[in-house]
C-alpha cells in the first residue's frame, strides 16, 4: 500500500507540475512531436510575459540570419522555480532542443535550452526555490458554524492546484495530459455518456490536438468547471451584506463573477432578461450542511466548458458542489446535465488545494499579444 | 491620410455597434430608474464628468438635498456599496487626466510628443482587451463597482466592461513588496486620511494607458489616488503622477467626480466578444500590424 | 572602404531587462529587427536592443560575439500641432473649418563604432523616423554614414 501511495504521489507531482494555464495548449496543438529540432543561435531577447515565455534566438543562415522564437512555459511557473527574465542574458549563444512547428514557422519548443558554457536554463529548478506553505488544520469556520471559502481572518491565499484539469466522468479511467488531451484517442467513448454528435466532435477536437481551442486562440473565457480547472486558480470571496460571493479568477483574464446566495431565481441578470446567454452563466447557490451547492444555467456556446474540448449546449446545466473537508482541502463534485449533448446526467470529481498566505497570480491569457 | 481616416470610422463605428448592441441586450448606459422609496436617490448630475472643484452631486434641479455620506460602524465612510441597500456604481470617471491643466503637466519631451500622437492615432490598448489599470477603470461607460470587505481588510473595485476584472486594495497596513513582478494594476495599498481614502499604486507595467487619452507613463510611476465621497451620489476623485520617467516633477490632476448609479448588480462583458474590432486586438489593421509571428 | 561587420568591443553578454517594459512606454524601449545596406542588394543584418532608463537611451547593437554598445543614443522629438475641430455656420458667425493636426516627428539617432581592417574606429551614424511611433510593432526608417560611406536601414520593434 505504501508503495502504491509513493508511485502515485510521484505521478501527481508530475501531474501538478505541468497542470496547464489558461490560454496555454497542448503541445501538440502547436508543434510536431513528431518533428524534433535542434538550433544555435544568439539570444537576442526574451519577452517575459504569460501564457509562455519567448526566447528569440538570431540563427546564422543565408544570406542573413533568421529569428526564431522559441516557446517556454509561462513566466509565472517558471519564476515559482526560481528562473527570471536575467537567468539569459542578450548575446548569450544557445543550442535549443524541441519540436518544430507544424505550421512550419520558425518557432520551436524550448524542451531545453543551453548555454555555451553548458548551463541547462529555464528547465526545472534554478537553485533551491522557496519553501511554500502548505495549509493544515481544520476548517475555518464563521461565527455561525458555517464553513469559511477564504482564509481565516486576518490571512490570505487562494485555491489552486486542481487534482482534474479536465473532465472525465467518474469511475472512468482514462489517461489524459495535464491539458486534456486524451493519451489513447480510442479511448474517446469512455470520457462521458456523449450522444452521437458530441462524441463525434470531441474526437474530432481531440484529432486535432486541441488547436481548436477559443481560448487558445482568442483568449475566450474558461467558462463552467474549466474555470476551476486552471493552475492560477481562484479565491471565493463571501459577501453576504449583497446575498453573493464574489469569484476572482486567477486564470483565463482573471476575471470576476458572482453566485448568488439568496436563492433568488434563475433568470436573467441584467432586468429579467432570461434570452442573454453568458460565458460563465448565472449561478444561484443554497447550502447542503457544509457543502456549497452552486446551480448555474444560462450558458452560451461560444466556448469551451472544458479544457480538454468536452462539448456542451445552451443547455447546460451544471450543480457544482464545494466541500471544504479541512483547510487544506476542498471537495469538489460537478454535474453536467446537457440533454441535448450527452445521454444522461453525469458526474466529474475532484479537489483543490487551499494555497496559504499568497495571493492569486496575476495571470492574463492575452499577455502574449501586442 | 486615407487610411487615418477609415481608422477612425471604423473605431467610430465600432464605438456605435458596441453602444447599440449592449443597449439591445439591456446593458443601458444609464443607471437604472432609482426606486421611488428614498428621494434624492436618482443619481447626480448626468452627461460627462466634471472637472474643476469639487461640488456635491445631489439630486434633481430642485429635489431634495443630497443624502449623507454612508457611514461603517468604525465611522469610516462606505466607499462604495453599502450594506442593507443593492450595489451600486461610481459613473463619469477621468477620461483623460490632464483635462484642464494639459499645459501645466511637467512632461519630459518624448512623453509629451507620445501624448499627442495618441491623441491621432487612439491606438488604446483597452480596445484591444487590454486590461488598464488605476484611473483607467474608471473610465468605461458601465463605470465600476467598489466593494469593501472589512473581513479581509481590502477593497475591491470591479469592472463593468472592459476586462471584466478586478483591482485589489489592500487596507491592512502592508506595504509594497520589494519585487513585484509589474502587472497590468499593480499592487495597491490603502489607508484611510481623515473622510478621504487615499491608494498608492505601484508596479504597474508599461501594457496599458491610464486614461482613455493615452497619457504616457513607464514602469516608474508612483500613482496616488484619493477618492471622497462627500455624499451618497458623489465621489470626488483626484490622482497625483509621480513618474520620473516621464516627467520632470510629480503632478497632480483636477478634482472629478464620479456620480453613483444605485441598485445595480455585477453583470458579465467579455470584451473578446462583444469587440466588433477584433483585428484591433488580434491581427492587423490597415498597414497597422498588431501581430506576433509567434503567438498564439 | 569595403563593407565590415561590427566587431566586439565590449563584452558581448548584456543582460538588458527591456521586455518588462513592454510597448505603451517609451517610444525606443524594445529589440528592433532589421538590416542596414549600400544598395537593395546588399543587405546586413541589423538588431538593436534600446532601454530608457527615464532621463537617456542605452542599448546595444547585434547582440552577440560581434556586439557593439551604442555610444550614441537619443530620441529627437519635434512637437507638433493639435488639431482644431471645424464649427459650422450659426447666424452670421461663418463656418470654421477644422484644421487637422499636425503629427509630432520622432527620430532616432545613434552611433556606434565599428573596428575596421586597418585596426582603427569608424564611426557609424545612424538617423531614422519612426513611422507610426505609437503602434505594438513601430518601424524606424532611416539613413546611415560612415565617412564617405552611406546607405539606409530599417527597423521594426518585436
Amino acid at each position: 500500500m505504501r508503495q502504491i501511495a509513493l508511485i502515485l504521489s510521484i505521478f501527481i507531482g508530475i501531474f501538478l507540475s505541468i497542470a496547464p494555464a489558461a490560454g496555454q495548449h497542448t503541445l501538440a496543438a502547436k508543434f510536431d512531436l513528431t518533428k524534433p529540432l535542434t538550433i544555435r543561435g544568439t539570444v537576442t531577447q526574451v519577452d517575459w510575459s504569460n501564457p509562455y515565455v519567448h526566447v528569440l534566438v538570431k540563427v546564422p543562415g543565408t544570406p542573413r540570419p533568421i529569428l526564431w522564437a522559441v516557446e517556454l512555459d509561462s513566466a509565472l511557473s517558471l519564476a515559482r522555480n526560481g528562473w527570471s527574465e536575467a537567468a539569459l542574458a542578450i548575446g548569450e549563444n544557445v543550442t535549443v532542443q524541441g519540436f518544430a512547428a507544424r505550421d512550419g514557422s520558425k518557432q520551436v519548443t524550448g524542451n531545453s535550452v543551453t548555454t555555451a558554457s553548458g548551463k541547462k536554463v529555464y528547465a526545472g529548478a534554478n537553485g533551491t526555490p522557496p519553501q511554500r506553505k502548505v495549509a493544515s488544520g481544520p476548517v475555518p469556520r464563521w461565527p455561525n458554524g458555517k464553513p469559511r471559502l477564504g482564509p481565516p481572518q486576518g490571512e490570505t491565499g487562494y485555491w489552486g492546484n486542481p487534482s482534474r484539469t479536465s473532465l472525465l466522468q467518474d469511475g472512468a479511467r482514462v489517461e489524459m495530459d495535464a491539458y486534456g488531451l486524451l493519451k489513447n484517442i480510442a479511448d474517446v467513448d469512455k470520457v462521458a455518456p456523449m450522444q452521437r454528435w458530441a462524441r463525434d466532435v470531441y474526437e474530432f477536437r481531440q484529432r486535432n490536438f486541441l488547436k481548436d481551442d477559443p481560448m487558445y486562440l482568442a483568449c475566450k473565457p474558461p467558462g463552467g468547471p474549466r474555470q476551476w480547472q486552471q493552475i492560477y486558480g481562484f479565491q471565493l470571496v463571501e459577501n453576504p451584506e449583497f446575498n453573493r460571493i464574489l469569484v476572482l479568477l486567477g486564470g483565463g483574464n482573471r476575471n470576476r463573477r458572482v453566485i448568488w446566495t439568496d436563492g433568488r431565481e434563475q433568470i436573467g441578470q441584467i432586468n429579467g432578461d432570461a434570452d442573454n446567454p453568458l460565458y460563465y452563466g448565472r449561478s444561484v447557490s443554497t447550502w447542503e450542511g457544509d457543502t456549497l451547492v452552486v446551480d448555474t444555467r444560462g450558458f452560451n456556446e461560444k466556448f469551451w466548458f472544458d479544457n480538454g474540448g468536452l462539448p456542451h449546449t445552451e443547455r447546460l446545466h451544471l450543480i457544482e458542489k464545494f466541500t471544504r473537508v479541512d483547510m487544506k482541502t476542498m471537495r469538489y463534485e460537478v454535474t453536467i446535465d446537457d440533454p441535448w449533448t450527452y445521454t444522461k446526467p453525469w458526474t466529474s470529481s475532484g479537489t483543490f488545494e487551499w494555497i496559504p498566505g499568497e495571493e492569486t497570480p496575476y495571470f492574463l491569457c492575452q499577455d502574449n499579444r501586442p | 491620410m486615407r487610411i487615418r481616416s477609415m481608422k477612425n470610422v471604423l473605431l467610430l463605428l465600432t464605438a456605435f455597434i458596441m453602444v447599440l448592441g449592449l443597449a439591445l441586450t439591456g446593458f443601458g448606459q444609464a443607471p437604472q430608474a432609482a426606486p421611488p422609496a428614498q428621494g434624492g436617490q436618482g443619481g447626480g448630475g448626468r452627461g460627462g464628468q466634471n472637472a474643476g472643484g469639487g461640488g456635491r452631486g445631489g439630486g434633481r434641479g430642485n429635489a431634495a438635498p443630497a443624502l449623507p455620506t454612508p457611514r461603517r460602524p468604525d465611522g469610516k465612510p462606505w466607499i462604495g456599496d453599502v450594506p442593507g441597500q443593492k450595489p451600486g456604481r461610481w459613473n463619469g470617471g477621468p477620461t483623460t487626466l490632464p483635462q484642464g491643466i494639459l499645459e501645466k503637466i511637467p512632461f519630459q519631451p518624448w512623453a509629451r510628443a507620445v501624448y499627442d500622437q495618441r491623441q491621432i492615432d487612439e491606438f488604446e490598448p483597452h480596445t484591444r482587451c487590454k486590461a488598464s489599470g488605476v484611473s483607467r477603470q474608471f473610465s468605461t461607460p458601465y463605470g465600476t463597482e467598489f466593494v469593501d470587505v472589512p473581513d479581509l481588510q481590502r477593497i475591491y473595485i470591479l469592472d463593468m466592461g472592459g476586462p471584466n476584472s478586478y483591482r485589489i486594495i489592500y487596507m491592512d497596513g502592508r506595504s509594497h513588496p520589494a519585487n513585484f513582478a509589474p502587472t497590468n494594476y499593480g499592487h495597491s495599498i490603502g489607508r484611510w486620511e481623515g473622510d478621504t481614502l487615499v491608494v498608492e499604486t505601484i508596479g504597474l507595467n508599461e501594457k496599458f494607458w491610464v486614461d482613455t487619452r493615452g497619457t504616457p507613463h513607464t514602469s516608474k510611476l508612483k500613482f496616488t489616488e484619493r477618492f471622497t465621497r462627500t455624499d451618497m451620489n458623489t465621489l470626488q476623485y483626484t490622482a497625483t503622477i509621480d513618474d520620473p520617467g516621464a516627467y520632470t516633477a510629480p503632478w497632480t490632476t483636477n478634482v472629478f467626480n464620479m456620480r453613483w448609479s444605485p441598485n445595480l448588480d455585477p453583470f458579465e462583458y467579455i470584451c473578446q466578444d462583444n469587440n466588433y474590432g477584433p483585428q484591433l486586438m488580434l491581427g492587423s489593421q490597415d498597414e497597422i500590424d498588431n501581430t506576433k509571428f509567434f503567438v498564439p | 572602404m569595403k563593407f565590415v561587420r561590427f566587431t566586439l568591443l565590449v563584452a558581448a553578454v548584456m543582460a538588458l531587462a527591456v521586455s518588462a517594459a513592454g510597448q505603451e512606454g517609451h517610444p525606443l524601449t524594445g529589440t528592433w529587427y532589421g538590416d542596414f545596406g549600400k544598395t537593395a542588394g546588399q543587405r546586413n543584418d541589423l538588431t538593436v536592443v534600446l532601454r530608457w532608463d527615464g532621463s537617456s537611451t542605452t542599448g546595444i547593437v547585434n547582440p552577440g560575439p560581434n556586439s557593439v554598445p551604442l555610444k550614441v543614443a537619443r530620441l529627437d522629438v519635434k512637437m507638433g500641432k493639435p488639431g482644431q475641430r471645424g464649427t459650422q455656420a450659426q447666424g452670421n458667425t461663418p463656418a470654421v473649418p477644422a484644421v487637422p493636426a499636425v503629427p509630432p516627428s520622432f527620430t532616432l539617432h545613434f552611433e556606434v563604432d565599428a573596428k575596421n581592417k586597418a585596426g582603427g574606429m569608424d564611426r557609424f551614424v545612424f538617423e531614422g523616423k519612426l513611422e507610426n511611433p505609437v503602434a505594438g510593432n513601430r518601424t524606424i526608417v532611416g539613413t546611415w554614414t560612415c565617412g564617405n560611406e552611406r546607405g539606409d536601414f530599417r527597423l521594426r520593434r518585436m
